[in-house]
């Protein structure tokens, strides 16, 4: 795991300079001993536990995708990212705004949306806005700059209500964190602190989201035991091919097909979790081959 | 014969050539995962627009 401190310091270091590393956990080791091997191993970046393996599907790990500033792949591959992550780096110059550059009068403005200051980088802007003469472009950029603060308050709102009443408190919390620290002083922003505390206070709250965890626990259980019913098939499934026209491969056929009705059983009679009060979750990556190929996770 | 075998040989190739996960070009589709160990403040890549974001797929074993 050589790239380890590499992610690390690269999460650290280039934090603030536009580049985010996210990482997709693509195995179905118990969640416990992931966490294990992330606290021993000092990972500091994210883990997603339950991505789309279906739409991000690799044969070998590790995988890296690296997205441009416009939204588009520009990398897919094990090695050699490095001179395409240097060169995409380099456009971005004012990290997190999507912008490369502002008019001279919005610097302010921008210096503080880029420290994380959104209630200050918006009134800064306001207060340009509302001038009375100033040039189309620099209006175009305090708009710009306005807007980007007022999507991110309203996405952060919309997402913690719809979590908040679809059970999914986890994101509800880290949407109302962000609101209650990066917009404090926001209107739009000012009952996230009271609401964050009353989440954290509910005991039942406490507990939809232990058994959140839990049932992940248990679904990673369940594509772990499908995974080794399919190779029990395919092994008994390879010996009758074998020792076709035998007993002992007419026995291994049943067997076979014993073990891939099972598999197909458990797979059909798997209920979703869902994000309590109803969201469907993705279906499940389908099963890689392998050579140095781990099992996959389960997608939620 | 050899028409058969060069199909074969293509079919081969085809495998190794073809692309996994999304490809480069692509509009990063959303990853859509709701657990995270450590969850990042912006859930979705539309969020990160703007910036570079590097994603790698790994596992212990």
């Amino acid at each position: 795991m050589r790239q380890l401190p590499h992610l690390n310091e690269m999460h650290e270091n280039f934090g603030s300079k536009g580049l985010h590393v996210l990482s997709l956990y693509a195995q179905l080791h118990p969640i416990s001993q992931v966490a294990t091997f992330i606290s021993d191993h000092k990972i500091k970046y994210p883990v997603a536990l339950n991505y789309d393996g279906s739409t991000y599907s690799c044969s070998v790990l590790p995988h890296v995708w690296i997205v441009g500033v416009d939204g588009k792949i520009i990398f897919s591959g094990s090695k050699g990212y490095e001179k395409v992550l240097e060169t995409e780096l380099a456009k971005v110059k004012r990290p997190g705004l999507g912008k490369v550059e502002v008019a001279a009068e919005l610097e302010p403005a921008a210096k503080a949306y880029l420290e994380g200051k959104y209630a200050e980088a918006h009134k800064l802007a306001a207060e340009i806005a509302n001038k009375a003469e100033i040039s189309d472009g620099v209006l175009a950029d305090a708009e710009h700059l306005l807007e980007r603060i007022d999507s991110r308050v309203k996405l952060l709102v919309n997402r913690a209500d719809a979590a908040e009443v679809q059970g999914d408190y986890a994101v509800a919390m880290r949407a109302l964190e962000e609101l209650a620290t990066d917009f404090k002083g926001m209107e739009d922003a000012e009952d996230a602190p009271a609401r964050l505390a009353k989440m954290k206070a509910d005991k039942q709250v406490a507990r939809e989201m232990e058994a959140f965890m839990a049932y992940n626990e248990l679904d990673r259980k369940l594509a772990n035991a499908q995974a080794e019913l399919s190779e029990w098939a395919a092994e008994y499934g390879k010996f009758a091919e074998q020792y076709k026209s035998t007993k002992a491969g007419a026995r291994a056929i049943d067997t076979a097909a014993g073990f891939k009705a099972a598999a197909e059983e458990e797979a059909a009679a798997k209920e979703p979790m869902k994000n309590p009060a109803g969201t469907p979750p993705e279906k499940k990556p389908a099963e890689n081959a392998p050579e140095k190929t781990p099992e996959k996770a389960p997608s939620k | 014969m050899r028409m058969w075998m060069l199909a074969l040989a293509l079919a081969a190739c085809a495998q190794l050539y073809a692309q996994e996960g999304p490809a480069v070009g692509d509009v990063a589709p959303e990853l859509g995962a709701t657990l995270w160990l450590d969850a990042p403040r912006k859930s979705t890549l539309a969020e990160y627009e703007g910036d570079v974001v590097f994603l790698k797929a790994w596992g212990i074993d």
